[in-house]
């Protein structure tokens, strides 16, 4: 989308990112999983994610992340491997770093690849059960802590207990290991280094969500009927001209993550669409453009039903007092 | 007020290409110039203590503080402990002011000014850092009244009605319609884009979409940071490692330079922000006295009362950074937030009839005339214009706008007819109340075309608020059953050891 973005803007913000916030999300990954994630493993038992006499720890990071596994590939298959040995009753109690999964091609989707960033296992009645963790550097400010923070890394768990659940499937391994629907936040205490543990996430309506979301992408994907994609498209360019050419509905959220937003506002501004001036002054206008509403608030008369409609709603708002 | 209301304005404020003003009266206190002291922060991506901040009032000019390594824990605490007694001092802090807090006062209100919301979070970082800290410095006990008075003001700017600590971007927004969708309005360079940057509506949004492409949270743009500072840092960190001091002086005073120029200019936006609704030719709502009054007290009793206990080595029972703890003391916070929202409106609505307007669009009030008045007994026959369906019912107690001890109970509501009879709670001339202050049974009253607006009875919820506070453990009441977990907290030991050589490797 970046390159989309500055394909239409040369000077589109390059840096999404801050380098010292990277740089601060692998120091502190690193120092809770480094030499055995004592630290990782201490913070789980303190909010009792795991039991206090759970030590077992596998990383299943890659050389790339500064793991043991050559590829992703291997990790893949490590990740499988692990699974496995836990259906077949190996004893694990403690936490795993980037478990990663494959999940399963779909009917017109690929397959995809996931990387959990803790799995915690505990043995619960003889059957392992299985919990993820998801890690952000942000800070824990107990109540204060940002709502859409925490919203967003409770939704990216809930795909992962999905993820986590179709892959035991796809495995044959569903009856042999349980997806904890209850996860766990690890954030930082506030200038701090140290992991503060948010447990006990219930993540049902999430995992509900990534389980329609993935039907929905199916769904879309099956409409398409292979019209993008085929091999006549492939190369990155025209794959760009795909995106730069497919049909945009700008509206207010598009401002906060899309890199192609000021492009798209601009559009909508040219063709004077009420979205300009937010989602619900588009809803309120109703179809009738940003320049004729102007017109008819400066005294031109309506010519449609609708636009009477919008003059009796802008004029009827706040009385006027004696 | 309906989110259809703000809509509509919006659109007015597209067509006449320029930001609408909100009523015709300011809703806050803005201070004069040496009692408004402005702040703004830096922080490093991925960090809660501050990089950098320019302080200082508007009669004095910004001053600013940066270090140049900003995950060094002992340099920004070095920094923290240097720009602490000024804010302290502001505040009038007992062991950094000759004054000293006081509830009733005829000195006037101290107020902060920040860019936005990210910079008054700053507050609630530097709490976490230093309200209870431990740490071994000389210094600790300023740090620890920095991060007390940090998280008052946190949990001030909370506060429904407060005057202490203001986010320009939200005094702006109280004061005027901004022709741009609420998404953009966060950015203060952008609303006063809008506000200053030209004559007509072209050049406004033209200014304000330049604005806006500059940061003025409390975060770098990240190709600055990668850029411009990172190179910088990394030559600060290297030439340390190395011992070489020169080095590290010159890349100390670039990065000074540099933060220095960002950290002004969110400081200039926040006393632009003061100014325009300083100099704004409407009058200020003569209720806003009344939430300065309140304000006074208010703080005095969360942060100046407290700060003074301590310096008496008294227990001082400041609040807690992260939490209320029991469902009690969360009860309690809540009922009192709510009864001191009402009570706000309450203060401004008598001066404001854009308020009032929107009372009667929500139902909450009535424009009536009123057509008999009983000689015997105070009643009033009234029959109402407007709104078609007021959300009112028998019992509800209405003041007349503008003058609110006039206070009448509705006795009966007829919704078909739009009449009701009033039953006036007074009995006796009221000559405070002008002219409206007759006796109710005064015949002058017959004919008089009234706006009656709900009474708004901010002291159920207070009694509500203080009937939680005082509820004791019943055993039999399901918040008992919630145990809070104790919280470990970021400034204790348990932070890890502070190096002399710093943590920032």
């Amino acid at each position: 989308m970046g390159a989309a973005a500055r394909r239409e803007n040369s000077n589109a913000p390059r840096d999404a990112q801050s380098v010292f916030a990277l740089e601060r999300g692998n120091a502190f990954e690193a120092s809770l999983i480094n030499n055995g994630a004592p630290i990782l493993l201490e913070a789980l038992r303190g909010a009792e994610v795991i039991s206090p006499t759970s030590t077992d720890f596998a990383d299943h990071r890659t050389s790339s992340n500064g793991g043991p596994l050559t590829s992703l590939d291997a990790a893949t298959e490590a990740g499988h491997a692990f699974l496995k040995s836990l259906a077949e009753g190996n004893t694990f109690n403690g936490a795993v770093s980037s478990l990663t999964v494959r999940i399963p091609r779909g009917v017109m989707l690929p397959e995809a690849t996931l990387i959990i960033d803790v799995l915690s296992v505990q043995i619960v009645k003889s059957k392992p059960v299985i919990a993820v963790g998801e890690i952000k550097t942000y800070a824990d400010q107990g109540g204060h802590t940002h709502r859409s923070d925490l919203a967003t890394a409770r939704a990216q768990m809930g795909l992962y207990v999905h993820a986590l659940e179709i892959t035991l499937e796809d495995l044959g391994l569903a009856g042999a290991v349980s997806v904890s629907l209850q996860g766990f936040l690890i954030l930082t205490h506030p200038g701090s280094n140290q992991p503060s543990v948010r447990s006990g996430e219930d993540l049902r309506y999430q995992l509900e969500r990534a389980r329609r979301g993935f039907e929905l992408m199916e769904e879309s994907a099956i409409m398409l009927d292979g019209a993008y994609g085929n091999a006549d498209d492939t190369e990155e360019a025209d794959l760009l001209e795909l995106v730069l050419n497919a049909p945009t509905h700008f509206q207010d959220s598009c401002i906060t993550f899309c890199e192609r937003a000021d492009a798209c506002y601009q559009k909508a501004l040219a063709n004077s669409e009420g979205v300009v001036l937010g989602d619900d002054v588009a809803r309120f206008l109703n179809g009738i453009s940003l320049q004729r509403a102007e017109d008819l608030m400066n005294g031109q008369k309506p010519a449609t039903a609708a636009e009477k409609d919008l003059l009796a709603r802008l004029q009827s708002q706040l009385p006027a007092l004696p | 007020m309906s989110a259809s209301l703000e809509t509509v304005r919006r659109l007015n404020a597209w067509a006449i290409g320029e930001p609408l003003a909100r009523g015709n009266v300011i809703n806050m206190h803005v201070a004069d110039d040496e009692d408004l002291f402005t702040v703004s922060f830096l922080r490093m991506g991925g960090e809660s203590r501050p990089w950098g901040v320019a302080f200082g009032t508007i009669a004095d000019g910004p001053t600013v503080l940066t270090v140049p390594e900003g995950r060094n824990r002992q340099l920004v605490a070095d920094m923290m402990a240097a720009f602490a007694p000024a804010i302290l001092g502001h505040f009038r802090h007992p062991s950094h002011s000759e004054d000293g807090p006081a509830a009733y006062s005829t000195q006037p209100l101290r107020q902060v000014w920040l860019p936005g919301t990210s910079h008054i979070e700053m507050l609630h970082f530097i709490a976490a850092a230093y309200a209870r800290s431990t740490w071994d410095r000389p210094d600790i006990a300023v740090l620890n009244a920095l991060g007390n008075l940090a998280n008052c003001l946190f949990i001030e700017s909370q506060r429904p009605g407060q005057q202490t600590i203001v986010a320009a971007t939200e005094a702006l927004r109280n004061s005027y319609i901004f022709p741009a969708t609420p998404v953009r309005q966060a950015h203060l360079g952008y609303l006063l884009g809008w506000l200053n940057g030209g004559t007509d509506r072209d050049a406004r949004m033209a200014s304000a979409q330049a604005a806006e492409k500059l940061s003025v949270s409390t975060v770098l743009d990240p190709h600055i940071e990668r850029t411009v500072l990172q190179p910088l840092v990394s030559a600060w960190g290297n030439a340390r490692n190395e011992g070489n001091t020169s080095l590290m002086s010159v890349a100390s005073e670039d990065i000074q330079a540099s933060l220095a120029d960002e950290l002004t200019m969110r400081w200039h936006l926040a006393r632009e922000a003061a100014e325009t609704v300083r100099s704004d030719s409407r009058t200020v709502n003569s209720g806003v006295a009344s939430l300065c009054t309140d304000t006074a007290k208010s703080f005095f009793r969360s942060w100046g009362e407290k700060a003074l206990n301590e310096l008496a080595d008294v227990d001082a029972f400041w609040p807690n950074v992260f939490t209320d703890y029991g469902a009690r003391s969360a009860g309690f916070a809540y009922q009192l937030r709510a009864a001191q929202d009402q009570k706000a409106r309450h203060a401004l609505v008598h001066g404001d009839q854009e308020l009032q307007r929107e009372e009667l669009a929500s139902g909450h009030g009535v424009i009536c005339t009123i057509t008999s008045v009983a000689t015997d007994s105070p009643m009033w026959k009234v029959s109402f214009s407007y709104p078609d369906l007021p959300t009112l019912k028998h019992g509800d107690k209405l003041v007349i706008a503008g003058t609110p001890s006039i206070i009448l109970e509705v006795h009966e509501i007829d919704f078909d007819s739009h009449t009701m009879m009033l039953k006036p709670t007074w009995k006796n001339a009221k000559p405070k109340a002008g002219a409206l202050g007759m006796v109710p049974t005064s015949k002058e009253w017959r004919g008089k075309e009234l706006v009656l607006i709900d009474e708004m009875p901010y002291g159920i919820d207070e009694r509500r608020a203080t009937m939680t506070h005082r509820k004791k453990t019943s055993g039999s009441d399901i918040t008992d059953l919630i145990v809070a977990r104790p919280r470990r907290h970021a400034a204790l030991d348990d932070d890890g050891p502070v190096l002399a050589s710093g943590d920032d490797q």
